[in-house]
């Protein structure tokens, strides 16, 4: 799947990130490949979302944040002063915790990305919200449907719809903030057979509690602990052979 | 005493408390409806006053008030909304913002007659606007901007930061996510809101009787130039509205059928009012269920 031969669609280092004065991220270098799925796994408060929401510059929005260190994206400088945060993420698409969708129709919802960016042509966003939700995997459950609103569908529709929504703009690449963990069992199965389809095509980084999650869907996993990265491999050398301790102890449950 | 028998007289001393509220509600209505409701007639409702003879109405004050009403609303309602989508949506916590909020708050609790009186001063006076339905409707928006500013404001902080967040990740800029998100999702309950405050501005009278003042010239309803003196539509002539007219009948009213005509003129404010007050909640309820499950 994923091997060193693979072109690198985002490099970072040396991130660091305060709140206010409390560091919570201590100096962080991790590669990521233009194709499939990395996972970040760690306790509660280990540093793994406030890395990915470092990535499309989601800290933005808050006060206080600092965040140093290089992002090279396909080129771009993520924190450069003349990357615009609005072209960033439309490079750059997200899925949250929560189902979040639009309280549209699911159609609007899923060509919102679009019109946006200027599509008027009724043909082309048909055609681009069905392939996208195609994509999410969810068409066949919505297609007659498709013009109710989306605040009308189960949890594990209206994430799937969530998904839909970043893929129609075409993103580079994919960032999933514990996309699952809202969800139950059935629908959690679901968004991960979606992602697996997804991975030959789209670079994702996952953050997730669920360490079996991981092991089932991802390329590559990285471990972080109270803010540091403490090893990154193939998935299956980190949950079969880590070389660090720490990463042993965690993965085979004995903390965390 | 045991808890059980505590919990007992606790209850049914806060059922008696909320009964006498409503019982008071209830018999105010009631007598104000019961003595004016037999005398509203159509020609009641349409035909102008008469100073000194009996056999006149309220229609030309009930369309007075109806029109400051939309008057004050086109004014307050575009800045009340601006207001609130800067302090909820762009506003950070530092000084500035917090003596605006100040200033909100002041401005909400200043007594209408003193808002009226200034009103006067400046528009009626300073600005030589004179007693008319433009200066009333100046003084209704100082007396509703507040209120209207902080409904608004409460509607848009009810909407989840999940949806701003999906907004940003989804490359919207700020006001992107505000024009296409957030304001779409408020708008059920700042319909409500709207429509509550409608209700209130309709039945304000002290902030009028020095700006709108308390004469209703009689208006040609064929008329519909708005630069005529006789128009219904020309914003600079004076405009008794409903809620003035039972004020000024009340104090020095010589009309011999004037308990008829207070009590017809209050039942018809209060009817208003609450028709206001009740098409507000199915109005916002009909929007969200349209909204989520259309």
């Amino acid at each position: 799947m994923t091997d060193s031969k693979q072109k690198t669609i985002l490099s970072t280092r040396d991130v660091h990130l305060w709140y206010g004065k409390k560091e919570a991220l201590h100096g962080i270098d991790l590669d990521f490949p233009e194709k499939g799925i990395t996972a970040l796994i760690g306790p509660s408060g280990s540093g793994k979302s406030t890395y990915l929401r470092a990535i499309n510059r989601m800290h933005d929005l808050e006060d206080n944040v600092t965040v140093t260190g290089s992002f090279n994206f396909n080129g771009t400088d993520i924190y450069a002063p003349t990357t615009d945060t609005v072209d960033l993420r439309k490079r750059i698409g997200m899925v949250f915790q929560q189902p979040n969708p639009f309280p549209f129709s699911t159609y609007e919802n899923v060509a919102f990305g679009l019109r946006l960016a200027g599509v008027k042509d009724k043909a082309v966003l048909d055609e681009a919200v069905e392939k996208a939700l195609k994509q999410a995997s969810v068409w066949d459950e919505v297609k007659d449907t498709l013009h109710k609103s989306a605040l009308g569908l189960s949890g594990g529709q209206q994430q799937r719809v969530s998904v839909a929504r970043v893929l129609a703009t075409s993103p580079e690449l994919l960032l999933l903030d514990e996309p699952t963990s809202a969800l139950d069992p059935v629908s959690s199965h679901n968004i991960e057979e979606t992602l697996l389809k997804l991975r030959d095509d789209y670079a994702m980084i996952i953050v997730t509690h669920s360490m079996s999650q991981a092991s089932r869907i991802s390329d590559r996993t990285a471990f972080f602990l109270s803010g540091d990265l403490v090893e990154v491999d193939e998935t299956k050398h980190i949950f079969l052979n880590p070389e660090k301790k720490e990463t042993q102890d965690y993965v085979s449950g004995r903390f965390g | 005493m045991n808890a059980k028998t505590a919990d007992k007289i606790a209850t049914g001393v806060i059922y008696a408390i909320s009964s006498i509220v409503a019982l008071i509600l209830f018999a105010m209505l009631g007598f104000i409806l019961v003595r004016g409701v037999p005398h509203l007639s159509w020609h009641f409702l349409t035909s102008p006053a008469r100073a000194f003879e009996a056999g006149g109405g309220i229609g030309i004050q009930l369309f007075n008030s109806f029109y400051l009403l939309i008057l004050a609303m086109l004014i307050s309602f575009p800045i009340a909304l601006g207001a609130a989508i800067y302090l909820n949506e762009y506003a950070q916590k530092n000084r500035f913002t917090a003596i605006i909020r100040t200033a909100i708050e002041i401005l909400s609790s200043l007594p209408s007659v003193v808002v009226g009186l200034f009103g006067f001063l400046l528009f009626v006076v300073q600005f030589k606007l004179g007693f008319s339905i433009l200066s009333g409707a100046i003084a209704l928006t100082l007396f509703n901007l507040p209120l209207l500013t902080r409904s608004i404001e409460t509607s848009l902080a009810q909407i989840p930061d999940l949806q701003r967040e999906a907004g940003a990740a989804l490359g919207l800029s700020r006001w992107e996510t505000v024009l296409h998100v957030i304001l779409p999702a408020a708008v059920p309950s700042i319909v409500t809101g709207v429509v509550l405050s409608a209700g209130r501005v309709f039945g304000e009278a002290a902030a009028l009787i020095y700006t709108a003042g308390q004469s209703a010239p009689a208006l040609n309803f064929a008329d519909w130039n708005p630069f005529n003196i006789s128009s219904p539509l020309n914003p600079m002539r004076p405009a008794e509205t409903l809620a003035v007219h039972i004020w000024k009948i009340n104090s020095e009213g010589i009309m011999p059928d004037l308990n008829a005509v207070s009590a017809g003129a209050s039942a018809v404010l209060i009817i208003v009012v609450l028709l206001f007050n009740f098409s507000a909640r199915k109005l916002g309820m009909k929007l969200y269920k349209k909204l989520t499950s259309a």
